[in-house]
């Protein structure tokens, strides 16, 4: 029972007990869409977010093979390629290697000596001709090999005829991967560090 | 735990000093701090409020209590046979109030739970003029208190006094006792009998007129004598069966010099100062004197309507 009050209606406050309630119902219904909007919905978001990202991570495994297989496909077109272009290069300069390399065995004959034949197999040059004596021949067996161009130089017969001459042999194997240097001109600097060109093997007169 | 503990502060503005109680109601009592300020103190709203805050009262919440010449409280008898609710005989009543003494008064009242002899419902009014009432709300309201009640000042010491006839197994509770508050300006004299009061009478005597170098005490005594002598007489005419042996006394008069064995020669009672009874109240501090502070620790007794 309550005692007697002479605070008037108005001003008195509203019940405590009713305002805490307005405020707990307030609160209540507010609190529905903060959940839901707050904690809920970023939460589900998250959720199918991970999921796509699982998916996607197992889709990609799938082809975890394929990035090996390009970079081996890869070296091999770049070896192809690489291939190509040495044919092509190959194939612009050889005229002129071979025009180079026929005019150093004729150009390195000396005075009195000949070509008779010579045949080319692959590496390999064979030059027969003749010259006044074996001097010679061996003279022109320095030039050859001291141009450069021939990784080995061999006479392999030197055949002494009757009258004055001789007539020779020589196998010429030509240097390998000699495609692009000018071999006059390594020839000039083996000469100015002072090798000796003149040695050669083979039969000697 | 404490910072959420409601708190309330009761306020006794009385003419001569606003006394004030802090305390926590809940689960019980328990007084915080307290203090009194006198009127010469008082010079302004100002000054209150600095020296509420020195004092350190935390809560703006309060329960009012002053009193006035204006104050009426009466038992209205309810008819047995009405048509309206009684909330309207009621107001007709007040109006009639306002009508005789041409003024406008604030009001509550209480259906008391049990009917009189010849089966009637009975409801306990207090109305105070309004302008008063009003003042003394606006100088709360200046104060900065947020006012939960305003009390009737006989009502907060009949609570005092259920408290201690409940703890005190010497006061009987079918017994009637003489309430005395001997106040500043203002007596009051009333008889407490079975949880109700009985014909409260303001006398306008106080003890302001014994400040005087002049004063003549039994300018001051008689009256109080006469009142309680014509409120005893009433009350036993009217409730012969109910005894009437003790009465007592409270309020800054009942430091008066020999003002207790005065009144008690004339009219024939054991009269007690409440602070004699302090030693049952174990939640009032040692210092706080109960004669003072009756109808603010009353006002704490006080239950409201949340409760």
């Amino acid at each position: 029972m309550k005692d007697i009050n002479l605070l008037p209606r108005e001003y008195r406050r509203k019940s405590p007990g009713r305002f805490r309630i307005a405020l707990f119902l307030i609160l209540c219904l507010s609190a529905g869409p903060v959940v839901k909007y707050g904690f809920l919905e970023p939460l589900r978001i998250r959720e199918e977010k991970m999921q796509l990202l699982v998916s996607l991570e197992a889709e990609t495994g799938r082809f975890s093979g394929l990035e090996e297989d390009y970079g081996q496909r890869q070296a091999g077109l770049e070896e192809l390629q690489n291939r190509v272009l040495a044919f092509q290069e190959m194939e612009e300069r050889s005229p002129q290697y071979w025009q180079d390399v026929f005019r150093t065995l004729v150009d390195s004959l000396p005075t009195g000596a000949s070509i008779r034949d010579f045949t080319c197999d692959d590496t390999l040059i064979a030059v027969s001709g003749s010259c006044r004596n074996d001097v010679t021949s061996t003279e022109y067996l320095r030039n050859l090999k001291s141009s450069g161009y021939f990784s080995d130089v061999r006479m392999e017969r030197i055949l002494y005829r009757s009258g004055n001459g001789i007539s020779f042999s020589l196998n010429c194997t030509l240097e390998a991967g000699e495609t692009g240097e000018d071999p006059g001109k390594a020839e000039e600097e083996t000469r100015g560090t002072g090798n000796d060109p003149g040695k050669t093997e083979g039969a000697e007169p | 735990m404490k910072v959420i503990q409601k708190r309330i502060l009761a306020i006794d503005m009385g003419n001569h000093s606003y006394k004030m109680i802090e305390a926590v109601r809940k689960p019980n009592i328990r007084i915080l701090r307290y203090s009194l300020c006198s009127s010469e103190d008082i010079n302004g709203i100002g000054f209150l409020t600095k020296e509420m805050r020195k004092l350190q009262y935390l809560t703006k919440d309060a329960i009012l209590s002053f009193h006035h010449k204006s104050m009426v409280i009466r038992e209205l008898k309810l008819p047995e046979k009405y048509d309206f609710p009684f909330q309207q005989y009621i107001q007709e009543e007040m109006l009639r109030y306002e009508t005789d003494f041409k003024e406008e008064y604030d009001y509550d009242y209480l259906i008391l739970p049990e009917r009189n002899s010849t089966g009637q419902n009975i409801a306990a009014t207090a109305a105070v003029s309004r302008s008063v009432n009003r003042e003394y709300i606006d100088r709360a309201l200046r104060l900065g208190l947020k006012l939960k009640a305003i009390d009737v000042q006989i009502n907060a010491s009949l609570r005092v006094l259920h408290c201690l006839m409940d703890r005190c197994k010497e006061l009987s509770p079918s017994s009637s006792y003489l309430m005395l508050d001997l106040g500043y300006d203002n007596t009051t004299v009333a008889i407490a009998y079975l949880g109700r009061v009985f014909a409260p009478k303001v006398i306008p005597v106080g003890c302001r007129c014994l400040e005087e170098e002049s004063a003549d005490p039994a300018d001051y005594l008689l009256p109080i004598i006469r009142g309680c002598g014509k409120l005893i007489d009433t009350f036993t005419y009217s409730y012969a069966d109910i005894p009437l042996r003790q009465g007592f006394v409270y309020g800054g008069g009942s430091y008066c010099r020999d003002i207790l064995s005065d009144i008690q020669s004339h009219i024939a009672l054991n009269l007690s100062d409440m602070h004699s009874f302090q030693a049952y109240f174990p939640e009032i501090p040692s210092e706080m004197d109960l004669n003072l502070y009756v109808n603010c620790f009353g006002s704490l007794l006080r239950k409201d309507e949340t409760e």
